[in-house]
């Protein structure tokens, strides 16, 4: 319930237009029943053929309501929408700022993608959470009160046959159903799920499935899980269709109920007939205030599901140290690893053991290794996304692990393994590495990485689009983007990661050659198998299994028998068909 | 309007749980008719004629009945429409399960898993909406007016024509202004994309960010963007609800002007108190069903894009060709001599204009081992897929001992080749069904020994359940090396009599590598095999190498001949671009 009561304090920031919404959602109901109500007046009145003058007022409440009702209902709809969206800004805003310091630790897990499909669909449902549940249960409980009131002038009794059946129907009907409902809801949300990841295994490995004749088993078994989902989905659907039911039931037994006690009142001359005639509409029209609610139980529900999780994702999280040292700017850097040791939380066994090495400004590392040896553990190490269990990582004396992660950062310019693209324009995704650069830089940059004649062919030079991922370019050209924004930042160390992984060995050369250029006063750390990137090296480290076990130039290793050479003869038989 | 024809056939096929569900859910507004017939008698009785309770307690008792039976028939029209509901989805999912099924790994190939997926699971859940409210609605507000029309006339006929003059209003108005809503949506299309995905770009992006150091600053530009995609948002729905804002103001309006309109009439005795209450009790109704069809209409637009989604990959073209029939048995070819002959063979892939492979002629003779070589894109995968049937070729024809594979069953021919992928699957499943797929027909020691040739013993006697461990779960991970041993299993198993391999190209450790290549050294011998090349010693170690170049084959040869001989081979070997 704690997720709920953040929520809520988020809608007290829009006090304003909360009030407003739920202003206008009275209202236009209440038109509702007031135009039923007055058009009730009209006719039983008309009906003891009185002058017309006597008639005028409520002719003209009749046109008022049915005039109002409508405008209040557009006006409601975009005030509430309005609250919608300005709850799913601060939500994103407040989910971005909490997530961001442990990021990307904190969003990773076992299935890529898995966690941001969550945040994703649990802001869509809290989202809607003022919509949905608060602006139906508030509407319907002034309308129960107002209506109640008004019906209970007549007779006290009225009022309150008419206030219970209204409870009844709007309130503990819907929560019952929610209550019913719950475990069928969440068995097939897991239904749903289990579906949805073996209908995934099943296409990913429909190659292996027909290859071996296994498609009609897996298929089949899918076929099954089908057959659950639709049963469950059955059950579902006779809880709902009863409660449609009973809502029915309990809406036409309250008018009739209140008529039982209404008509003899009327002979008692309690009050006249055109008054049963109103109180028997407005009774009618006033349901439609909780015709919501059921909606409005599962969707509380669901939010309260989602705000727990949501906000329990960023609080367990790696959190920047608050007052971590952020050295002055150092003009001649020194990076030092000291028997640095790294185990994942949940791993059992060292990806890194006792990593030693230190690197000098202009000085260029490479490192070499089989994969899963431990390279992308080692980049994640100086970013600061994780810390190493034993050792050091220092700058200048300064341990990675006393300073400001972001001052961490800011020493590397990083090409990472497979580097994001954003949805945004060339120059967009340019800026991001040097937001004052100019566009002859930018085109500077992107003939660096032999992109020149890609640029010249955008429709629309630097602005044109690049889709989602980079889609609208082949491999090699995100690469060289990715690059080309490298390039951009002037930083003391650089780290590159296969950086020519995705390109052929002409256009290879060529970006090597600007990188190097550009980064000859730099201390480099290379991760590479590529034999022509490793000539130009000042050492050498290959990693097996988390450890260094050979070092040196590339000649005395080539000619030493150990891990290298057999990666080299493996690296060597290997056709380079890309 | 929001109809699909298709969608249509699929209620229609339901025959009588569709009629029954229509039917009964028109009984439901019919009965409300009745009953507020009965409700005005009631009002009027009592207020015109002065009755007590006890004069029109057999009326309110038969009110109390029609709602009992409204009630029951409510609940049939919306468990039938559920259950129809239920029934076509599983329909259609078997459905698409089965053309996926025929459409194969081809299709998959160019389609992103995700969105199948979604199209097969959320895109048919969407559908729920269209058949269970909006189908039966459409119907509905068609029948219920036409009825509260023919009841109203010959007791009203001023109102029935504000009826009949204003009904039209309501999908005439609909339809314009969802035009001027639909043009406005796609005018701030992009930016709604944009803004949108904006935050979503982030969360994936958020490492990058991170290393550029600019995802502090970020925040404030997602606070920017989701405010300017509230106020872009906020711009389309003031004239998408419009939509909703005329359909409420025709209907209320006109309630009013009945009212009003009777109410004079009422003044001047033209119309009995009790016609008049009755008229002003159902006039609501009359266009309660014409507004339900538009608060609707969303799920219904939303129920026949995923339509067309489903049905676009119904309709998708078949990339094998099933229509002839097997007429021959494989096994008794299998053990005795056998070629395979490639005769004129020519592939192209949809919607390409350059051919993948072109005029292939080839002889495959059993016990040779093949090598393919080439640059990627050179047709090396296109020609392993054709020979594992997955897509057929445009033209020209493969031959087992002179007949065309065709003649075989798919089935058969699979069981007849065995294909060593690059990236096998693991399926979250025991390591039993992972090596068997589920068949059955396999011993244990059959599996165990296929596991041993495959240099899998080690790790089965580590696993605490052996061949019962479950291999995603609990925390058995198989390395990449081991996977590629999960795969050769498969294969030594099976005991194919033609395999066909794709060679890992991933950087695996030394020791690793060596150990495997001897495995599949093992698993080659004495069988014919054709292989994706991509290490020289396979190369060096194939009786033949077939060298492709863009579609064709330039050479074929061993690999000492084609070096010699074959200048342009010799520039592939070595990695340099190719002189043309």
């Amino acid at each position: 319930m704690n997720g709920l009561r953040r929520l809520f304090a988020i809608l007290r920031e829009f006090t304003g237009e909360v009030l407003l919404s739920l202003l206008l959602g009275v209202a236009a109901i209440a038109a509702g029943i007031g135009l039923l109500g007055t058009s009730a007046y009209l006719i039983s009145s008309a009906a003891l053929k009185p002058s017309i003058a006597e008639l005028q007022v409520a002719i003209v409440g009749v046109r008022f309501f049915g005039i109002s009702r409508g405008v209040f209902r557009y006006l409601e709809r975009l005030v509430s929408h309005s609250v919608n969206l300005r709850v799913l800004t601060r939500l994103r805003e407040d989910f971005y700022r909490r997530v961001e310091p442990g990021a990307p630790a904190n969003l990773a897990a076992h299935r890529s993608g898995e966690i941001l499909d969550r945040v994703m669909g649990d802001l869509e449902t809290l989202e809607n959470f003022y919509v949905r549940v608060v602006a139906p249960a508030v509407v319907a409980l002034v309308i129960i009160t107002g209506v109640s009131f008004f019906v209970g002038g007549y007779a006290l009794r009225l009022g309150l046959i008419l206030a219970l059946g209204l409870l009844i129907g709007g309130f503990l009907h819907p929560a019952l159903t929610a209550i019913v409902s719950k475990s069928h809801i969440q068995n097939l949300a897991r239904s749903k799920a289990d579906t949805s990841a073996r209908l995934v295994e099943v296409l990913q490995g429909l190659e292996d499935l027909q290859v071996y004749n296994a498609q009609d088993r897996y298929f089949g078994s899918l076929l099954k899980a089908f057959q659950l989902s639709g049963n469950l989905q059955k059950r579902l659907l006779n809880i709902s269709v009863g409660s449609s039911g009973l809502a029915l039931l309990i809406t036409n037994l309250t008018v009739l109920t209140l008529l039982w006690t209404a008509i003899p009142l009327v002979g008692d001359g309690e009050f006249t007939g055109i008054s049963l005639a109103v109180i028997t509409l407005v009774a009618i029209a006033s349901f439609e205030a909780v015709t919501a609610m059921p909606a409005a139980a599962l969707n509380l529900n669901a939010s309260a599901v989602a705000a727990a999780r949501l906000f329990s994702i960023g609080d367990g999280a790696i959190r920047g140290r608050v007052g971590a040292v952020t050295p002055d700017l150092i003009s001649c850097p020194e990076l030092i690893l000291d028997g640095v040791s790294f185990t994942y939380p949940e791993g059992d066994h060292a990806v890194l053991a006792g990593l030693d090495f230190a690197l000098k400004p202009g000085c260029k590392i490479a490192i070499v290794g089989a994969s899963g040896a431990g390279k992308t553990s080692l980049v994640n190490l100086l970013m600061s996304f994780a810390q190493p269990q034993t050792g050091s990582i220092r700058i200048n004396g300064v341990d990675l692990r006393d300073a400001d992660p972001e001052w961490s950062r800011s020493m590397f310019s990083v090409l990472p393994q497979s580097a994001y693209l954003f949805n945004d324009s060339v120059r967009g995704n340019l800026l991001l590495a040097k937001t004052d650069a100019d566009d002859k830089e930018l085109i500077c940059v992107l003939e660096e990485v032999d992109l020149l004649d890609w640029y010249h062919a955008l429709p629309d030079g630097l602005d044109s689009w690049i889709g989602e991922h980079g889609v609208r370019m082949s491999g090699g050209e995100r690469q060289r983007l990715a690059i080309a924004r490298l390039l951009l930042q002037d930083r003391p160390f650089v780290v590159l990661d296969e950086p020519t992984a995705s390109l052929d060995r002409v256009t290879a050369r060529k970006v090597m050659e600007s990188i190097n250029t550009r980064t000859g006063d730099k201390g480099m750390l290379l991760i590479t198998y590529d034999l022509d990137l490793l000539k130009g090296m000042d050492e050498i480290l290959v990693i097996s299994d988390g450890r260094i076990t050979q070092r040196g130039t590339l000649i005395p290793l080539l000619e030493m028998d150990g891990v290298f050479r057999d990666l080299f003869d493996l690296e060597n038989n290997r056709i380079r068909d890309s | 309007m929001r109809f699909n024809p298709r969608l249509f056939t699929e209620a229609r096929i339901n025959g009588l749980l569709f009629i029954l569900t229509v039917l009964s859910s028109f009984l439901v507004g019919g009965i409300a008719v009745l009953q507020s017939y009965q409700l005005s008698l009631v009002i009027s009785g009592v207020f015109i004629d002065h009755r007590t309770l006890k004069e029109v307690n057999s009326l309110l008792q038969l009110i109390l009945a029609l709602v009992l039976i409204r009630v029951l028939f409510n609940v049939i029209s919306e468990l039938l429409a559920g259950r129809m509901t239920i029934n076509i989805k599983n329909k259609l999912r078997v459905e698409l399960l089965a053309k996926i099924d025929r459409l194969g790994p081809e299709y998959l190939k160019n389609e992103q898993t995700g969105e199948l997926t979604t199209t097969a699971l959320q895109g048919v859940d969407a559908l729920d909406e269209y058949f269970s409210q909006y189908l039966p609605q459409v119907l509905v507000s068609v029948l219920l007016p036409l009825t509260i029309l023919a009841v109203v006339f010959p007791i009203d006929p001023l109102t029935g024509i504000v009826f009949v003059l204003t009904a039209p209003l309501i999908p005439l108005f609909m339809v314009l202004i969802g035009w001027a809503a639909e043009a406005l949506t796609r005018r701030q299309w992009k930016a709604l994309t944009y803004l949108g995905s904006y935050f979503l770009d982030t969360l994936q992006g958020i490492s990058t960010l991170k290393l550029l150091g600019r995802s502090r600053e970020r925040a404030a530009d997602v606070r920017q963007a989701s405010e300017h995609y509230r106020q872009t948002t906020l711009e389309v729905l003031r004239v998408t609800f419009i939509s909703a804002l005329a359909l409420e103001l025709i209907a209320t309006i006109s309630t009013a002007v009945v009212a009003v309109e009777i109410g004079l009439r009422l003044l001047y005795g033209r119309i009995a108190f009790q016609q008049a209450f009755f008229i002003l009790l159902i006039a609501p109704d009359f266009y309660l069903p014409l507004r339900n069809l538009s608060a609707r209409y969303h799920a219904g637009m939303t129920g026949v894009t995923a339509a067309q989604k489903i049905y676009s990959l119904l309709d998708a073209p078949e990339p094998v060709i099933h229509a002839v029939q097997p007429v021959r048995q494989l096994d008794e070819v299998a053990n005795a001599d056998f070629k395979i002959s490639i005769r004129n063979l020519s592939y192209s892939y949809p919607g390409l204009s350059s051919h993948s492979l072109e005029h292939i002629n080839l002889e495959i003779e059993k016990g040779r081992h093949y090598a393919l070589a080439g640059r990627s894109g050179s047709g090396k995968s296109t020609m392993a897929r054709i020979l594992l049937r997955f897509i057929e070729p445009d033209l020209g024809e493969i031959l087992l001992n002179g007949s065309a594979i065709q003649e075989y069953s798919r089935d058969d021919w699979r069981r007849f080749t065995g294909w060593l992928p690059q990236n096998p699957s693991i399926f979250n499943d025991t390591l039993l069904v992972n090596v068997t797929l589920g068949d059955p027909s396999f011993t244990i020691n059959e599996v165990e020994s296929a596991l041993r040739s495959a240099g899998l013993a080690e790790l089965l006697a580590s696993l605490p359940l052996g061949l019962a461990t479950p291999l995603l779960e609990s925390g058995t991970r198989l390395s990449g090396g081991q996977l590629q041993r999960l795969a050769l299993a498969r294969v030594f198993l099976r005991q194919p009599s033609l395999l066909l391999l794709d060679e890992p190209t991933s950087h695996l450790d030394p020791d690793l590598a060596r150990s495997l290549d001897s495995s599949i050294k093992t698993l080659m011998q004495e069988r014919t095999t054709l292989t994706i090349a991509h290490q020289l010693s396979t190369i060096e170690g194939a009786d033949e190498v077939i060298f492709l170049r863009d579609g064709r084959i330039a050479a074929i040869g061993n690999h000492a001949t084609l070096m010699r001989t074959i200048p342009m081979y010799g520039d592939f070997i070595k990695g340099e671009e190719i002189r043309s």
